[in-house]
């Protein structure tokens, strides 16, 4: 059973946000969700600045704080090491939202549009069926893509081509080699969650 | 090796007004039925049955999928609200059987092993209930100010210190003497006064996300709150009003209900001011 996982070349990324659009095409996701992220800032002084980018996303963390405190056991962990929500036995008490530590689960409210006070437009109300009110949501890396045997669509659009995604339990696989040799590093590792994303060192 | 990561620190927006009135309510209740068992009061018992409804309601209001509630029950191995929900299923039969045995409905008295029975398994829920509101944002590092050993005994004391402002509006149907209602409720507003000043210098003293949030409630927006509604209204004016006791000897019904009002505005209000306040510290 392969073990999912993303390495992100911080080296590569351009702070493009083509992952943040990319994810909102493909999941539909409301104004304010973004299951995946760019966080961006200056560094430095002038003259020797530069932009630093930090795409983030559900980490699929090994010890997922928020599979713990979920008390209906609607997030849960896939044999792949997914971590997922069932819509349907989530109450919305968003326990896990203030649990992750990442602060990248969001919780569906309700369906707004992106043209607010308008009502939802067809294409925003296709997009939206899938998505459930009063629940807590996150990436999910894509899970119908994966089982298309595709790549989750972040990493499919990434211009340059900064992020990658495999099986990190196979010794062959492009982000086991990565976290094996080069010099990669997972966010916040002080809070012992062994996050499934690594990143490459800018 | 560890890149450098920088931290910002973002607001949590998860939690809000409706779990603040949740864990006010599930804590006044929660210290309200420990102090009248203590004191055999019964009326402080149906009041508690009240507060334990309203935190209920409260409770399940705030969640998105109210009527889904009932799951909450299949975690209680890892998760506190599961615990808790749990718990306060279980508080809540000890509450009416307490009622029940206090106005004689039960075959068992008192001081039958039946009534111990209730009484001490109430207590140990009771108590229980107040550990868990805290544990539910204690438990996990992601927000520094909430991670911290010191707020289940916060809680504990806000728990109790609530109690006893609900009982100061009994005070006439109540067969303990106005005098020791203010004098226990001195030393709990003290203690709970001296409870919130060592987690709040604890807070400052950090370097983490935790240190935002005391900015926020010292210099920020919510200063007002913690400075004025917290400290002020909710302890310090409470304390005075109830302190006189020990320099006039004597104290008035009507100061002891207007002392309850303040601490149970000022209480919630430091729920409120808690969950506001809570900051995540993101990697950069």
């Amino acid at each position: 059973m392969a073990k999912y996982g993303m390495v992100i070349d911080l080296k590569r990324c351009i702070g493009c946000c083509a992952c943040e659009i990319a994810c909102k095409m493909e999941n539909a996701t409301g104004p304010g969700i973004s299951w995946t992220k760019v966080l961006r800032e200056e560094r430095g002084i002038f003259p020797y600045v530069r932009f630093f980018s930090l795409p983030i996303l559900c980490n699929h963390c090994a010890e997922a704080f928020c599979e713990k405190a979920c008390p209906s056991g609607a997030t849960y962990r896939t044999d792949e090491g997914l971590v997922l929500i069932d819509a349907d036995k989530c109450l919305g008490c968003r326990v896990c939202i203030t649990a992750c530590p990442y602060n990248v689960r969001y919780w569906m409210k309700e369906k707004v549009s992106y043209f607010y006070p308008a009502p939802l437009t067809p294409y925003e109300e296709m997009g939206y069926a899938e998505h459930e009110t009063g629940v807590v949501e996150k990436c999910d890396f894509c899970k119908r893509r994966l089982k298309e045997g595709l790549e989750p669509a972040c990493v499919d659009i990434c211009p340059a081509e900064a992020r990658y995604f495999g099986d990190l339990d196979d010794p062959q696989s492009t982000v086991s080699q990565f976290v094996k040799q080069r010099n990669v590093f997972q966010l916040l590792p002080e809070m012992g969650t062994d996050p499934h994303v690594y990143y490459l060192a800018p | 090796m560890i890149a450098r990561q920088r931290i910002v620190f973002e607001r949590q927006d998860a939690f809000g007004i409706q779990l603040a009135f949740a864990i006010f309510f599930l804590g006044t209740g929660s210290g309200l039925f420990i102090l009248s068992t203590f004191y055999g009061f019964i009326w402080g018992k149906v009041a508690d049955l009240v507060f334990l409804i309203l935190g209920f309601v409260f409770l399940a209001l705030d969640a998105g999928h109210p009527f889904r509630v009932w799951r909450a029950f299949s975690n209680p191995t890892t998760s506190w609200i599961s615990r808790g929900v749990i718990a306060v299923s279980i508080f809540f039969v000890l509450a009416i059987l307490a009622v029940l045995q206090g106005f004689g409905l039960l075959p068992w008295m008192d001081g039958s092993v039946g009534g111990w029975t209730v009484k001490i398994l109430g207590l140990i829920v009771a108590i229980f209930l107040l550990i868990y509101t805290a544990m539910i944002l204690a438990s996990y590092p992601s927000v520094p100010a909430w991670n911290t050993g010191l707020l289940p005994v916060l809680f504990v004391s806000y728990g109790l210190t609530s109690g006893i402002a609900v009982l100061y509006f009994f005070h006439s149907l109540n067969t303990i003497p106005i005098i020791e209602l203010a004098q226990i409720g001195f030393i709990l507003v003290a203690v709970n006064l001296l409870l919130l000043l060592i987690y709040w210098v604890g807070l400052s003293s950090t370097v983490t996300a935790a240190k935002e949030s005391t900015r926020l409630i010292t210099k920020g927006e919510l200063w007002p709150h913690f400075i004025i509604g917290v400290i002020v209204v909710g302890l310090v004016v409470p304390l005075i009003m109830v302190g006189q006791v020990y320099a006039t000897s004597k104290v008035t019904g009507s100061s002891l209900i207007l002392a309850g009002v303040l601490i149970l505005i000022g209480n919630f209000i430091f729920r409120y001011v808690l969950l506001r306040m809570g900051t995540y510290e993101i990697p950069r």
